[in-house]
């Protein structure tokens, strides 16, 4: 049963850089093979891999490096933008030796053998470089992070975070990467404010995530300053930083940009630096986390009987004596689960990255490989990707400055049969445990399984077939900028860049069959699965192209007034083209398009993914300081959209904001009292932004073709979908952001407070009129640009940095963010009575009502339930059972009913058919980092309050459709003598195992109840990150700069009210979800 | 100097000069307007599909919350037809089928309003072919909404907004009689305009209009006859217009004689009779639905199928014809189908339970998998449960698992009785079921069995139905047509028993209308205009037969019972359904109808 592919796709890529790989594949695959039961030796057998990698690497290095004596060591320290630095201290670890660095930043010193130098500078992060062989070394400092002097990314340029007047927030690389995990968004959680990530599942590929700016919906991601969409399958270790716009100061990407902006920077060369090879890999564990569990065959039972007797039957569906051989032993209950689904499942991540650079060229080379196994027992579920980026930066003539960047990303995820994942996991949840694994238990005939969801089948490609989804996507960025000579200040740049990404994938779903035994005449009777067999072969290309011009000007004048300025043009055009094919196959031997049967093929396209779209924009910033004292900023977009009519497809989009430094004020600067305050500023913003995504041409009348069809003639023939009323005044939604806050820095960061006050205000939001017009009209009007709403909120965080002696340092980092979204205006029909209006008028109300009823207790008796309200108004309380859901008759009238349904709660709409909760109202996060001689540790906390959610189906309710429950369930009140019914009641959490879905006692049809309403709010240790710095004198020998080894954890521990499930764990998929991962993670990161 | 300069400027200008010429006048792909729609017979062809798309045609996916969903709900699972295999329902509401949609109407009224601009592209034929073809489309679609809410307001031109404001757009209910006389004044200019044959198969033409006629007039003349006037007639025909609407509806169904001919290809009558809804060549198809897999396919062999022989995706026996429904008929000699199964205290025995139901009529066994029956190569097993050695017949071991025995033999059967996908009624529908379909396709949304929306033998009985009532209003001069009707539908279904002129009564005309016509959407509707659905479901329990396993004789005994859960009542003043609040909300001239 056991499947070396498992380990297998890993050692492949390890075995490019383990010296022996072959045959240590091979001893791998031997001590796997007898190891398939010990999940502990599995985890140290890849600790012993990672061993082995690291020895390798370092042996490796070795070879680069020599010996050498006592010599003299000259150089030139700069900051990153070139500048030279004056004043850096230049010593000899462990020694006083030390000098500094003169005007141009150059400095000479004699070292002995062995020797490290230390450069360290105000504002600046410390260096460490041994001097090995080197004879000159040239140093390019990194602004220190969090340092008033950082720089960060914000539209169309860079600032000092200092002058800042906008809510931007920034991460910098190493505060990313102290968080392993796949996916770029998952390593933000819980470090700033605002930032809110909800990670549904781990499934590998799947990159399932609910990320939000201040709960504003997507926000437009911008990677290296073009709008891309690869945000989560970027290699951490290529990010040289990650901003984020939450206010008016992303009202520069105008049109799209009303959810806020992410700004993704790559890693890029620094001049001078020299040559730095550097490498990064962890391997790890993932487990299951959280996940419920299938009752066995007694609980199932004890359920059934329970269910039958609750319902008015007299005998038990089971007798005891179905019970006996169970409980002695005879009879096993069949684990579905077990056969096929392992609780852990390893990943992989190695980055190699070659970074440099002299006087006129600076380059960036990166390589990533990131790989995650499913909990498929047969290793048919996972996920690889390859990532590539080369940054180059060349002076190719004096003040003309070239730069290429050019990023490849190649990413397969592979999944067994036709069915979705969250399939198996009902799959597994729901068959009968009664019902044997193979049918007469002969292994040849897998058992018809309810649904033909076997699990056997469903996890094993070459039994049911594959799915393979790939994408590859190819970025480009070309620029070039001048300095305009004859003004000072002044820059030219031009920038084009060229995506492209295609999504290619092949189904292939195979037919099998499972069986029935009859005993009487001995024969198995075949039902046969997903026939026919079937391939689709799927294709989309995409391609998007942007084009700027931009004039920048930067100039200080009499020393005191700074001004900057940006003029760009820029264009983006964006292509989609798509095909898709399928044929049935009468032998499936052979997997390919061609071996299939012309009868029933398709041929076709999807309409979604064919659009041609063209934006046009003008854009312009000013920004004035005064001493770096009063700031202020203005900007505009003027945005042209092509989803819309002509004389509608153009807006403006301006913001204006200021900033106060009060802390440079004579008053604080000149007080005693006061000179704690090392920095304080004042901000407030104000912005307009649009979002087109929602438009669908809608001032077009006319036709879509096709638009479903009809059979005429034997033949099937496309029809023509009627558009209905265009409005030709359609255009997009705008949202006008106010912001207010303030920076504060005390004692020289002993204390950071920056704290937010904002309101999003949005107008026009597409809505339709269709209430209030007669349907006889016989057509829906076209979406107005009619309603508002309101997001308002706050957001906290506090900063603390210390350094205790030479050796210990550490710092401490708290957020907290809370919004709240408030309808405006809202169309609506005239209600029929005042009841209704009040709740269906959602005009000025918060749009996170959650509607039900107050449940208030629990009927310990039958005479509790005939004093109480009447729950059915057919059969009165006839059906109900001590335990049932003592529902608050809220409107007094005697009857529970719909009428009784009034708010209970706060969360994001809540429908029906998909009972999940929204995002949290309150989410929060904190971060701990502490460095103690070679050690560091870095601890994550994120955590979100306020947060509701109910679940669907198995999760909601035992035995659907008859089939098996959840273990969940035995907590539930039931008789102290299940074969006796009229013994008494066992008290538990849920009510008694339900009849059908018209008992009230469990669940009020097309409602819900505070019972169902459960509390999702959670703190999670999301990431603990221990590591080690080998002394630096014991890397040197063999070549190593620096070599850190570290222990990670990711979702270590969670705390939360909810039970029997995981907080993040969505309703989705009818709460299906593929579950969350704790992840152990072993590691090196070593530079040469 | 200035030459290095001019280079790099010449460098800049390598992108203005990509500067492309881009515009923001992008059109969307798969969009086209009038012009493509109207000036070919492709884009009209394109248009027509859509509006046969939208017609309402209570095919296999006809139910109760949709025109376009699962079989499992279909109207004749609130006729006492058939029972649900998942029975939970309270009693007989008056709106479980809504249909309340003006979209495809403005469609049409598009249609006939711009289509004569473009009529030069087309022959004089090809013109009153298409414009007959959504005339009567027209028809159609407003007697779908009539025959359910009475009177609704005629529209026959395109409302607009904001051209018409939205006061001037609301419109009060017109009567049923002027909706009526509006829909036969449509069919009769679709009669007119029609050729008679199709465009194409599915497609309309002059004789589907003649019966689309008949059987708006019957509905008109049964609403004449047997309703009441109401909401100064909103609701209701006045009953002198009674004879009339028989007439006209007689005279309608009697214009396709000739053209059509029952399905009678000989051989075993019972085999023929299911053969009627399956042999694609079948002479008395009038107006057929058709499916496509993959584009567009329906799941009744997915729904419908015994348990035992159901497809991988584990549905079956969603919904099973009830014991009412057998006992209806007559049997091979003619006497009333009681089954014989003696009482608790004095069963009778059978060693094969098809015993039982030997006798049965042809035409019911084409249509109905009996317990124990022979179907697709397999005995279908349907057993409620065992009673035990020495228990009294009336403790009956039952069991919802199929893995559950008593001394070795499962308590059910193969295919129930018990499990939740399993008949409760004892019995499988075998109408529509294709035997050819192998078990592997047995799937959702595969099958192509064509849905036949109207057949000759339904001409028949509306001829039969208006002489006989034109009888009773004073007419006898078409009886003897009304006794060959009956006749010629009766042999071929093998129905032992000839009826004569002076026997035959209304009663026995909508008996043979619910045997011939069930599970085919059409006895729901009829009940409603014979006002007799409150009649026959006044704390109606349905009948059905649980074939029991005795232990000590080795035989079966069935037990006929009703199921117990739930008693349905049919209110009077369901007749008309609700129409639905929102649009009164958005219409405040409609008048609801009484009682809701």
């Amino acid at each position: 049963m056991f499947n070396q592919k498992h380990p297998k796709v890993h050692l492949l890529a390890l075995m490019y850089f383990i010296p022996d790989a072959e045959k240590t594949f091979k001893t791998m695959k031997i001590k796997l093979e007898f190891e398939k039961e010990s999940s502990a030796k599995f985890f140290f057998q890849k600790i012993f891999l990672t061993m082995q990698l690291t020895i390798f690497l370092i042996c490796f290095a070795g070879l680069l490096s020599s010996m050498g004596q006592g010599k003299k060591i000259a150089g030139k320290v700069t900051d990153s933008s070139g500048a030279p630095l004056i004043g850096v201290s230049v010593v000899v670890k462990g020694t006083t030796t030390g000098v500094t660095t003169d005007n141009s930043g150059n400095y000479t010193i004699d070292t002995p053998d062995n020797a490290v130098l230390q450069f360290s500078f105000i504002g600046m992060k410390k260096e460490e470089i041994a001097v090995g062989v080197k004879s000159s070394i040239n140093l390019v400092l990194i602004d220190d992070v969090h340092s008033l002097q950082e720089v960060v990314a914000v539209g169309y340029g860079t600032q000092k975070r200092v002058t800042l007047t906008g809510a931007v927030a920034a991460i910098r690389s190493e505060e990313l990467i102290s968080v392993k995990s796949d996916n770029v968004q998952n390593m933000l959680s819980g470090k700033i404010a605002g930032v809110k990530v909800t990670q549904k599942t781990s499934e590998p590929g799947r990159f399932d995530n609910d990320f939000q700016i201040r709960g504003m919906g997507a926000p437009l991601v911008i990677v290296d300053g073009v709008p891309r969409d690869n945000f989560t399958k970027l290699d951490a270790n290529e990010v040289e930083s990650i901003s984020i716009l939450k206010d008016g100061s992303a009202a520069i990407y105008g049109v799209r940009a009303a959810n806020g902006v992410v700004l993704i920077t790559t890693k890029r060369g620094v001049k001078g630096s020299g040559f730095r090879l550097e490498y990064t890999g962890y391997v790890g564990i993932q487990n299951m986390i959280n996940q419920p569990e299938p009752l066995d065959a007694i609980g199932f039972m004890q359920l059934q009987n329970e269910k039958a007797f609750n319902g008015g039957a007299t005998t038990p569906v089971y007798p005891q004596s179905s019970f006996e051989p169970y409980l002695n032993g005879t009879k096993k209950s069949t684990d579905w689960e077990g056969n096929t689904i392992n609780h852990q499942a390893l990943q992989t991540q190695h980055s190699f990255s070659a970074t440099g650079g002299t006087d006129k060229l600076t380059y960036f080379v990166n390589f990533g490989y990131n790989q995650q196994d499913g909990y498929w027992k047969s290793g048919d579920l996972n996920y690889n990707r390859f990532n590539l980026r080369s940054n180059v930066t060349a002076e190719i003539a004096k003040g003309l400055r070239f730069e290429a960047l050019i990023n490849v990303m190649s990413d397969t995820k592979n999944q067994p049969s036709s069915w979705p994942t969250w399939n198996l996991f009902k799959g597994y949840w729901t068959q009968i445990p009664l019902n044997p694994y193979f049918a007469n238990d002969n292994p040849d005939y897998p058992f018809f399984a309810a649904d033909g969801l076997h699990p056997d089948y469903m996890t094993d490609s070459e039994k049911s077939g594959y799915q393979k989804y790939n994408q590859r996507l190819v970025q480009t960025n070309l620029s070039l900028e001048y300095a305009i000579p004859w003004i000072d200040g002044l820059k030219a740049k031009g920038m084009f860049s060229y995506d492209y990404r295609e999504n290619e994938n092949k189904l292939f779903r195979k037919t099998f069959n499972l069986y029935t035994y009859s005993e009487s005449n001995q024969t198995y009777t075949p039902a046969p699965v997903n026939a026919p067999s079937r391939l689709d072969r799927q294709y989309a290309g995409y391609i998007t192209s942007q084009f700027q011009l931009s004039l920048a000007y930067a100039k200080t004048l009499n020393n005191v007034h700074n001004i900057s300025g940006l003029i760009l043009y820029e264009e983006n055009n964006r292509l989609a083209d798509n095909f898709y094919a399928r044929r049935e196959f009468s032998m499936d031997a052979v997997d390919q398009l061609f071996a299939g049967n012309s009868t029933n093929q398709v041929g076709t396209m999807s309409t979604g993914d064919l659009y041609k779209i063209t934006n046009k924009s003008l854009v312009g910033r000013l920004n004035y300081d005064y001493s770096s004292k009063y700031l202020a900023e203005f900007s505009f977009r003027y945005d042209g959209s092509s989803m819309f009519q002509q004389g509608n497809q153009w807006g403006f989009f301006p913001s204006a904001s200021v900033g106060w430094r009060m802390s440079e004020e004579a008053f604080i600067k000149e007080s005693d009292a006061l000179k704690f305050i090392s920095s304080f500023k004042w901000r407030a913003s104000y912005g307009i932004m649009g979002d087109d995504r929602a438009s669908t041409y809608q001032f077009l009348s006319g036709y879509n073709y096709p638009s479903n069809g009809y059979v005429f003639g034997g033949n099937w023939t496309n029809a023509f979908g009627m558009r209905g009323m265009p409005n030709p005044n359609i255009t997009w939604f705008e949202s006008a952001t106010w912001d207010a806050g303030a920076d504060i820095d005390l004692w020289n960061g002993k204390l950071g407070i920056s704290t937010d006050v904002f309101q999003r205000n949005r107008t026009n939001l597409l809505a339709t009129r269709s209430e209030s017009l007669p349907g006889l009209v016989g057509a829906n009007l076209p979406q107005e640009n009619l309603e508002s709403d309101r997001t308002q909120g706050f957001e906290l965080t506090l900063t603390h940095r210390h350094k205790i002696g030479n050796d210990f340092q550490y710092n401490l980092s708290g957020n907290m963010a809370m919004s709240r979204t408030q309808w405006g205006y809202r169309e609506i029909a005239k209600q029929g009575n005042s009841y209704l209006n009040w709740r269906n008028n959602t005009n000025d109300r918060w749009n996170d009502i959650w509607w039900g009823i107050d449940n208030t207790g629990r009927f310990q008796s039958k005479e509790e339930i005939f004093a109480g309200p009447i729950y059915d108004t057919s059969k009165g309380n006839s059906m109900m059972l001590p335990g049932d859901l003592i529902f608050d008759d809220w409107n007094g009238d005697g009857i529970i009913d719909g009428n009784d349904i009034h708010p209970i709660g706060y969360n994001t709409a809540i429908n029906k058919a998909n009972k999940n909760g929204g995002m949290p109202m309150l989410n929060y996060g904190f971060t701990i980092g502490a460095e103690y001689k070679g050690f560091d540790l870095n601890i994550v906390f994120s955590g979100a309050a306020m947060s509701w959610l109910q679940y669907p189906e198995q999760l909601e309710m035992p035995l659907p459709w008859n089939r098996n429950g959840l273990t969940m369930f035995l907590d539930r009140w039931h008789r102290v003598d299940e074969f006796d019914p009229n013994s008494a009641w066992v008290p538990g959490h849920f009510p008694s195992t339900y009849r059908d879905n018209g008992r009230n006692g469990f669940i009020l049809p097309g409602s819900t109840s505070t019972f169902q309403k459960q509390d999702a709010s959670y703190l999670r240790l999301k990431s603990l990150e221990l590591g080690y710095n080998i002394p630096i004198n014991l890397t040197k020998v063999v070549g190593l700069n620096k070599a850190r080894i570290f222990f990670n954890a990711y979702n270590l521990l969670t705390f939360t009210k909810l039970t029997y499930c995981d907080p993040e764990h969505t309703g989705d998929e009818y709460a299906y979800t593929y579950p969350l991962s704790q992840t152990f993670n072993f590691g090196v990161n070593l530079t040469f | 100097m200035i030459k290095m300069k001019a280079t790099k400027i010449l460098l800049m200008s390598i992108f203005a000069i990509s500067f492309s010429c881009n515009t923001l006048d992008v059109p969307p792909m798969n969009i086209v307007g009038d012009e493509e729609a109207f000036s070919s017979e492709s884009g009209i062809t394109a248009y027509m599909a859509r509006l046969y798309w939208d017609l309402p045609i209570e095919d296999f996916n006809s139910n109760s919350s949709s025109i376009k969903g699962s079989p499992e709900n279909n109207t004749h699972d609130l006729t006492g037809e058939t029972m649900k295999c998942d029975p939970r329902r309270s009693d007989l509401g008056g709106s479980e089928f809504p249909y309340w949609d003006y979209a495809p109407i403005r469609n049409m009224n598009y249609f006939l309003q711009e289509f004569p601009k473009y009529a030069g592209n087309y022959t004089k034929a090809k013109i009153d072919a298409f414009t007959g073809e959504v005339y009567f489309l027209r028809a159609y679609h407003y007697f779908a909404m009539v025959k359910r809410y009475g009177g609704i307001p005629i529209v026959k031109v395109v409302l607009n907004y904001p051209e018409q404001s939205i006061e001037e757009l609301k419109a009060p209910r017109n009567k049923e009689v002027d909706c009526i006389n509006f829909i036969i004044s449509d069919l009769d200019e679709a009669i007119k305009l029609l050729p008679s044959t199709s465009l194409a198969s599915g497609r309309t033409n002059k004789n589907i209009a003649y019966g689309m006629k008949a059987r708006v007039a019957l509905y008109a003349a049964s609403v004449a006859k047997y309703g009441t006037i109401q909401l100064d007639g909103i609701l209701g025909i006045p009953a002198g217009q009674a004879t009339s609407y028989f007439q006209m509806a007689y005279d309608a169904a009697k214009a396709v004689d000739g053209k059509y001919s029952l399905y009678n290809k000989g051989g075993d009558l019972a085999n023929n009779f299911s053969n009627i809804f399956l042999d694609q060549s079948s002479t008395e198809n009038m107006f057929v639905k058709y499916y496509k897999f993959p584009d567009y396919a329906h799941s009744w062999e997915l729904f419908i199928i015994p348990w035992q022989i159901r497809g991988a995706q584990n549905y079956s026996g969603r919904a099973n014809p009830t014991l009412d429904f057998i006992e209806m008929f007559d049997d091979t000699d003619g006497n009333p189908f009681i089954l014989k199964t003696g009482t608790d205290a004095a069963p009778i025995y059978y060693a094969d339970r098809m015993e039982l139901f030997a006798k049965a009529e042809p035409r019911l066994k084409g249509v109905v998998i009996f317990p124990g029956d022979q179907y697709k190569g397999d005995i279908i097993d349907v057993r409620k449960g065992i009673v035990k050695a020495g228990d009294p017949i009336t403790t009956i071991t039952s069991t919802n698992s199929f893995s559950d025995k008593y001394n070795n033999m499962t308590i059910q059967g193969a295919s129930g009785m018990g499990y939740n996908e399993c008949t409760y009624t004892g019995f499988y529908i075998r109408k529509w079921l294709n035997p050819s379909i192998p078990r592997s396709l047995v799937a959702g949304s595969t099958t192509e069995t064509p849905w036949i929306e109207m057949r000759y033998a339904e001409m028949l009985l509306i001829r039969a139905e208006a002489a006989v009532e034109l009888k009773s209003l004073g007419d006898a001069s078409k009886i003897d047509d009304a006794v060959n009707s009956l006749k010629a539908i009766r042999e071929r279904a093998g129905a032992k028993k000839v009826y004569t002129a002076a026997d035959l009564t209304i009663d026995l005309v909508r008996k043979e209308r619910k045997m011939e016509l069930f599970f085919e959407n059409k006895i729901f509707w009829d009940m409603k205009r014979w006002r007799t659905f409150d009649l026959e479901f006044s704390s109606r329990e349905i009948k059905i037969l649980w074939p029991v396993f005795v232990w000590d004789q080795q035989k079966y005994y069935m037990k006929k019972t009703v199921f117990s859960d739930w008693k349905y009542t049919f209110q009077k003043f369901r007749y008309y359904e609700q129409i639905p609040n929102a649009e009164i909300q958005k219409n405040s001239l409609i008048v609801q109808n009484p009682g809701y």
